[in-house]
């Protein structure tokens, strides 16, 4: 059974009673549970599809084509339509649309409407329509999820680059830790958004989206790790002199047990501080780059893009930019709230034995 | 404490020397291209091994040329229109040089600078493009078709005073042909085209062009234009440096005077008040304005804020959006009749936005594949959504050329059901999972579609969504504009989405587009930088364009260009995309039109100067606002030059 180190277990539970911060953190990860469930909230495909004794599921499901459900095209079924159909006929066959029928790409095209639209319940355009007629709810949902998951990737790739770095500087000393942090300083006086900027605009047309993507994140990566190691460096270089790791030395402990076992797991709370901070980070440089054009490749959803878009119809499509805006700094709001809690509970000075 | 003494030295020496050069009151002139002019007259040879430049007595002319004033043409502007005022207008950079040529001469002001105003040996009517006096007042045709004979307006003269002659036209050939422009396209242009010139006498002066085209009088009076040696005394191998902001002596209407630039922030060309051709026929009635004052403007979201509060004269509305959305029908001020809508319609040829389909792509090599691939996109939706219905489709590359464009052809319309037959035939009959069309190899329809225009991306959005049900994926990428040119230039494009922008010409041009020379090199390897970016490689078409280029035939031409056109649009390697059959234009009530508002191929409400403004009415406008007082609402159509 896993089981608390009794300061963790003090640590979390002053979390806890950090209300603003406890809270805050309650609804990010209700919402990151939520954006798990996206397909099935916000979803242009039905949930479930009963048609002529067969039942469908196409949320998850492949690709259905209109003729499989009697209608005349080739490609995929139109479910809103279909569903408007078959309640006009009332037909036996039925589905089950998702709360927000859209997706983040479906443009929605009825006859006579121009786009942007304002807020509408009846379309269940929530939130309005973009100037091409997608749904604005749908891509804000959507795009929070593309900057959670960019966010996880981001975090983990720069600590485990930081925390790599640093640790063999703090660890080693000597020349290692000389030469790497000049190594350092140079690499972190790379300006990071040309670099950005020159690696998007040479990468070849045949590059899928996801590789995009990916490719983004890399160069994000590659040059955001300094920060974490230059702290982690100074952690392990505590860490290093203690008495308990030269202990551990005398007793023959090899040095990936030092490492993986005395000095990593006291550096813990240096890096869980600066966690949040580090996601904040992420966030709002992806959607300065998006919002800049070279982040993440049209048409993925993205707050940057659509803040974008937001400003430049600003007088005439005011509900673009409000939704972007608020979406942008409520996020960051209650990431940063989570932050400053953790730092709070992790604050060594509220347990320290020289009070 | 040596040293410092030292460094002082160096201080007041650098002082001393340089003294002397502030001191005085402007550099001394140390050049002098005289000679070297003199010389190039003298030795320059064309390919025939005959003289460029001669010298012939008037007696000489031929007794039986038949010469022509333009006097049957009618005046295009308004008698109404009245001189004076300030119009403002705005430009999206600070220009980085005044000169007409060179690097980062292809600015936004040069439209003003040169192209507006200034005049050259012949004009053009813009409606019906016959020749009417610039600063010829005659002009005749020799009988080969290739050689012109024009008289120039004894009036004519330069913005500094110095009147136009013979020689200035003999210079400004020396000066197009020049490697000091450190510009390559113009040398081999005047190289090129122009045979020989010949001078009869101050007044009169001769060129033959090496070719007989159609339009050849056209050619020969735009290149011919006046350029004064007394101002480029200095020219030489610093040009680029020494004349980046002197502005060129104008034969035009508007000067720009030193006072004229504020660095980073405006432009303000002011009225020549005794200007040569201020009453001359086709002249008396254009370049109404006082001054133009060109505010730098950067973001075009924040032109249209200024154009609405009144400190712009007026705004084009071409894009839907900013004629639906910025500026609605409904809107205040357009209700009270402060600001006018206009919608020009035009007979010019159209920009030619469309797909560039990469047809030495694997699967894009295949014919029936890039059928497959017109009948995927969309555009017909595009149009309706995303440009408010207001665009037309376009056919062909080649639209708007009269006579010259087959109008028979038409754009292939999206067919999700015909898309997936040409797939089926190309082998692709089966969707994947994600309803793109595979083939038995397992390759999917999936290609690239590299666009240069960011403010289009979400019409290539649309065609992406709408090319599912037809089951092909397309990637879109917007790259900075120029390393999208970059990636076409390179041919490392699958589907370029971009557009060249036409000029108004009676006939189209083919070769840079479609010949395979611009597509391979002699040993296969491919040719980069050119236009041709379909890789389009036909050696019959290749035929047919070369013939076409030598051919002083026009109804051969014509023909020509007809079966050319067919067989670009047989090849499927161009999907045509829209079309907008007019400009259009929000205005200030202050600011007045002529009755038929412009001229045929006018492309922007500057483009012929007819316009003008009343001062008067801006001060009522500003006061009636104040008091809220409302006039007429005008939301216009000219459908004069309408094409069904």
């Amino acid at each position: 059974m896993f089981k608390l180190n009794p300061i963790t277990a003090k640590k979390l539970k002053r979390f806890r009673s950090l209300k603003r911060g406890w809270w805050s953190f309650l609804l990010l990860m209700l919402l990151c549970v939520l954006t798990m469930f996206a397909e099935m909230l916000v979803n242009k495909r039905a949930l479930f599809v009963s048609h002529g004794g067969h039942w469908y599921f196409p949320t998850y499901g492949g690709f259905h084509s209109g003729r499989e459900f009697g209608l005349d095209y080739d490609y995929e079924a139109d479910y809103r339509t279909l569903q408007v159909k078959w309640r006009a006929e009332n037909s036996p066959s039925w589905m089950l649309m998702p709360p927000i029928p859209w997706d983040a790409y479906q443009n929605d095209f009825r006859d006579g409407v121009q786009h942007p639209q304002p807020p509408d319940a009846e379309h269940r355009h929530f939130l309005g329509t973009d100037k091409i007629g997608r749904d604005v709810l749908a891509r804000i949902f959507y795009g929070f999820r593309v900057n959670m998951l960019f966010s996880l990737g981001y975090v983990v790739g720069v600590y485990f680059l930081g925390i790599a770095a640093g640790c063999t500087m703090g660890y080693a000393g000597g020349r290692t830790d000389l030469y790497g942090q000049r190594l350092t300083e140079i690499w972190s006086l790379i300006p990071f958004l040309y670099m950005v900027m020159i690696a998007v605009s040479l990468l070849p047309a045949n590059v899928t989206i996801i590789w995009r993507i990916g490719i983004l994140l890399a160069i994000m990566i590659v040059f955001s790790w300094t920060g974490i190691a230059a702290y982690l460096r100074t952690v392990t270089f505590k860490e290093r002199s203690r008495d308990y790791v030269a202990a551990a030395d005398l007793l023959g402990a090899p040095t990936s047990r030092m490492i993986f076992r005395h000095v990593l797991p006291n550096t813990l709370s240096t890096l869980v501080t600066f966690l949040p901070f580090t996601v904040m980070g992420s966030i709002a440089s992806l959607n300065a780059l998006d919002y800049l054009a070279f982040g993440l490749p049209p048409p993925t959803p993205s707050w940057g893009d659509m803040l974008h878009e937001g400003v430049s119809t600003a007088t005439t499509a005011p509900w673009i930019v409000t939704a972007s805006f608020t979406a942008i700094t409520l996020v960051l709001l209650l990431v940063a709230f989570v932050g400053e809690a953790v730092r709070d509970a992790f604050d060594p000075k509220k347990f320290t034995t020289y009070r | 404490m040596n040293m410092k003494r030292k460094l002082h030295a160096t201080i007041a020496l650098c002082a001393l020397v340089m003294l002397p050069s502030c001191g005085g009151k402007k550099e001394a002139v140390t050049k002098d291209i005289t000679a070297e002019v003199k010389k190039f007259y003298a030795e320059t040879k064309n390919a025939k091994g005959g003289q460029v430049f001669n010298y012939k007595a008037i007696g000489d002319l031929p007794a039986d040329l038949k010469w022509e004033d333009g006097s049957e043409q009618a005046e295009f502007g308004s008698p109404d229109a009245k001189k004076g005022g300030t119009f403002h207008y705005f430009i999206t950079d600070y220009p980085r040089t005044l000169r007409h040529v060179g690097p980062d001469a292809n600015n936004h002001t040069r439209e003003y600078v040169l192209d507006y105003f200034y005049m050259t040996m012949l004009g053009r009517h813009p409606d019906t493009l016959e020749p009417i006096p610039a600063v010829a007042n005659q002009w005749s045709r020799g009988a080969d078709n290739r050689t012109f004979y024009f008289r120039i307006d004894p009036d004519a003269k330069f913005s500094d005073g110095e009147p136009v002659r013979t020689d200035n036209f003999f210079f400004s050939i020396f000066f197009y042909r020049s490697d000091y422009l450190k510009d390559a396209w113009y040398p081999d242009q005047y190289g090129k085209r122009i045979e020989s010139v010949t001078k009869y006498d101050d007044l009169t002066l001769s060129i033959t062009m090496t070719d007989a085209k159609p339009d050849a009088l056209y050619h020969a009076g735009s290149m011919l234009m006046p350029y004064s040696l007394k101002f480029f005394k200095e020219f030489g191998d610093d040009f680029v440096e020494r004349y980046n902001w002197r502005f060129v002596p104008t034969t035009g209407a508007y000067d720009l005077k030193d006072s004229g630039l504020k660095k980073g922030q405006s432009v303000t060309f002011t009225r020549i008040k005794d200007w040569w051709a201020k009453d001359k026929k086709f002249y008396r009635q254009l370049f109404n304005p006082d001054r133009i004052v060109l505010d730098v403007i950067r973001d075009p979201e924040k032109a249209v804020e200024m154009f609405r509060a009144g400190e712009l004269d007026g705004f084009p509305l071409n894009l839907p959006e900013r004629w639906h959305r910025n500026l609605p029908d409904n809107d205040p001020l357009v209700e009270k009749g402060y600001i006018h809508k206009y919608t020009f319609y035009n007979q010019v040829p159209r920009p030619t936005y469309g797909f560039y389909v990469n047809t030495s792509r694997p699967l894009l090599g295949n014919l029936d594949i890039r059928e497959g691939v017109q009948h995927a996109c969309n555009w017909e939706q595009v149009i309706k959504q995303v440009f408010y219905g207001d665009y037309t489709r376009l056919n062909i590359a080649e639209e708007g050329f009269g006579e010259f464009t087959d109008a028979s052809l038409k754009a292939r319309p999206f067919d999700a059901a015909k898309a997936a037959e040409f797939f089926a035939k190309a082998g692709f009959s089966e969707r994947g999972s994600d309803g793109i069309f595979k083939n038995a190899k397992g390759e999917r329809l999936s290609f690239t579609i590299t666009n240069s225009y960011k403010p289009l991306e979400s019409a290539l959005v649309v065609i992406k969504e709408e090319a599912k049900k037809a089951g092909v994926e397309f990637n879109l990428e917007t790259p900075e504009g120029t390393s999208a040119w970059k990636k076409y230039n390179e041919r490392k494009h699958d589907v370029a989405f971009t557009a060249f922008n036409v000029s108004v010409e009676m006939y189209p041009r083919f070769w840079e587009d479609w010949h395979s020379s611009n597509a391979y090199k002699k040993d296969g390897s491919i040719q980069t930088d050119t236009n041709n970016f379909t890789m389009m490689n036909d050696k019959e078409l290749d035929g047919w364009i070369d013939r076409y280029d030598k051919s002083e035939d026009k109804a051969e031409m014509k023909e020509l260009a007809w079966k050319m056109e067919r067989r670009v649009h047989d090849s499927a390697a161009f999907i045509p995309a829209f079309e907008s059959p007019w400009y259009r234009l929000g205005a200030w009530r202050w600011m007045h039109h002529p009755e038929h508002f412009d001229a045929r191929t006018a492309r922007n409400f500057e483009e012929n100067w007819l316009f003008w403004i009343d001062e008067e009415e801006r001060t009522a406008t500003q006061e009636a606002m104040k008091s809220g007082k409302s006039f007429p609402k005008v939301v216009k159509e000219y459908e004069r030059w309408k094409q069904n």
